[in-house]
């Protein structure tokens, strides 16, 4: 849908502004441009258990990215044993929730979110329209964005969502 | 002029303020008595960010985010402080 070649061109500008915020929080961001992955890895602040943030972008931004946890090979996705579990928030229920036997990042810039992509919302009119669906909730249209997002409520996690 | 000046120096605070969308932070001088909602939404707006919920959120180890009802002030904001731009909506 979007040429490979564009996708690369845009998420490599909104890395900029995402390196910086990774930096500022003592993490680094891996960008895989043949892949078009990004993989972060989170570290629970309490109780120092490594996570691993992955996300493939495809035809972004005509489509949000994927993203999942995964194994510490960057290789699984959507498993539960894989993603922390989640806790209500300040700001409301946690991102991270079971649907089904997978896990998901539960949030509009999430493709696997998506029913059109064996995720949850068949609400949110597919993830094509990912830019305005979800209003009333968490928000983020850049990498950078989406990552502060997705940290916000993995540093309150402090377990994982199932055992290994 | 000297007097007023002098008086926004006490009403006022400068702050430096991150968006995880680019890699350079902006100033802004802020009244104390400005809601942390509305100085968020004007940082948010200055970083090109449309609609959401934005947030202020303290930096370091342990991040606090503020509250977007209470005044600067009534949050502790300190002159020359670094804050960072967040969403504040829920999950779903």
């Amino acid at each position: 849908m979007i040429p490979f070649e564009h996708t690369r061109i845009i998420v490599e500008q909104e890395l900029e502004g995402a390196r910086g915020w990774a930096t500022r929080h003592s993490m680094e961001i891996c960008w895989l441009p043949d892949d078009l992955q990004i993989l972060v890895a989170f570290l629970q602040p309490e109780k120092n258990i490594p996570f691993f943030l992955r996300g493939t972008l495809k035809d972004y931004r005509a489509l949000p990215p994927e993203w999942t946890f995964t194994d510490e090979n960057w290789q699984t996705a959507g498993r539960p044993c894989d993603f922390p579990k989640g806790v209500a928030t300040t700001f409301g229920p946690s991102i991270f929730i079971a649907h089904g036997q997978t896990a998901v990042i539960c949030v509009p810039f999430n493709r696997l979110a998506y029913a059109d992509h064996s995720g949850p919302h068949g609400d949110w009119g597919g993830s094509a329209n990912w830019l305005n669906a979800g209003a009333a909730h968490i928000h983020a249209d850049t990498i950078g964005d989406m990552l502060q997002a997705i940290y916000r409520d993995f540093s309150l996690t402090q377990e994982r969502m199932a055992n290994p | 002029m000297e007097p007023q000046t002098q008086e926004h120096r006490d009403h006022d605070i400068k702050v430096i303020v991150f968006a995880p969308r680019s890699p350079h932070p902006k100033e802004f001088t802020w009244a104390k008595t400005l809601k942390v909602g509305e100085a968020a939404r004007e940082a948010a707006d200055a970083f090109g960010y449309k609609g959401g919920n934005p947030g202020l959120q303290t930096e370091g180890q342990h991040p606090r985010t503020l509250d977007n009802k209470k005044t600067l002030a009534e949050e502790h904001v300190k002159n020359g402080e670094k804050l960072e731009l967040i969403d504040t909506g829920g999950g779903v």
